[in-house]
């Protein structure tokens, strides 16, 4: 070894310096730096993991918001159409009890004006009969003579005779 | 106390013509019969005997048949 230039004592003495080297290193240097390393990748993964869970929390809550959305707009439909018909119904019932009354009201008026009309003929009829009895009257005590008198006279109480 | 029978005529009835009533209305004989004189009643007679009240004037008749019209 000699003769090839290689001191042993030396290279044992660089063998041991080596080692204690790398000891050293991997003790106090390496090791840290890699459990820091470690330890990085699992905040990242912990903070990967948080991020997945906020994402699908938020596409949850997203999904649920869209849902109770539809949700809200069918019911609010539902109740708008159930409104719309209910007014519907009510408009309706209103036109026909209006319709009603109108008639009822129609059938009065009518019944009222033929009575009315009924009342005017026999008031003017009778009235008529009043004038033409009374012209009747005027006339004959005008008009009779007195033997046109004793003439009727007689004959109403041959009359009454055969009555 | 004799009665009275008064006969309403629109003109004077003649002695017969009291006579031919009296033969048609006997409740009046022998009552003392007063002519009065109403050109209203137009024609016939209406005779009033005490309660008794006949009514045959034409006046009468015309006022009938306004009702019955």
């Amino acid at each position: 070894m000699e003769n090839l230039g290689i001191d042993t004592k030396l290279l044992i003495a660089q063998v041991v310096n080596f080692l204690l080297f790398f000891f050293i290193l991997k003790k106090f240097a390496v090791g840290p730096f890699l459990k820091f390393v470690k330890s990085e990748k699992e905040k990242e993964k912990e903070k990967a993991k948080i991020d997945e869970e906020i994402t699908k929390a938020k596409t949850d809550w997203i999904q649920e918001e869209a849902k109770m959305k539809t949700n809200l707009k069918k019911e609010s439909e539902k109740l708008l159409n159930q409104t719309k018909e209910s007014a519907e119904k009510n408009r309706l019932e209103i036109i026909t009890s209006a319709k009603k009354d109108i008639e009822t009201m129609k059938s009065k008026a009518k019944q009222e004006i033929e009575e009315a009309k009924k009342q005017l003929e026999k008031d003017m009829e009778s009235k008529m009969i009043d004038l033409a009895v009374t012209i009747v009257e005027k006339s004959l005590k005008n008009y009779l003579t007195e033997s046109a008198r004793r003439e009727l006279t007689g004959q109403m109480l041959n009359n009454l005779e055969k009555a | 106390m004799d009665l009275k029978t008064v006969i309403v005529s629109a003109y004077k009835l003649a002695e017969e013509e009291i006579k031919s009533i009296e033969q048609k209305f006997p409740f009046i004989k022998g009552t003392t019969i007063e002519n009065k004189i109403d050109e209203s009643i137009l024609a016939g007679i209406i005779i009033k005997s005490g309660s008794k009240i006949v009514d045959i004037s034409l006046l009468s008749k015309l006022r009938n048949l306004k009702k019955f019209i």
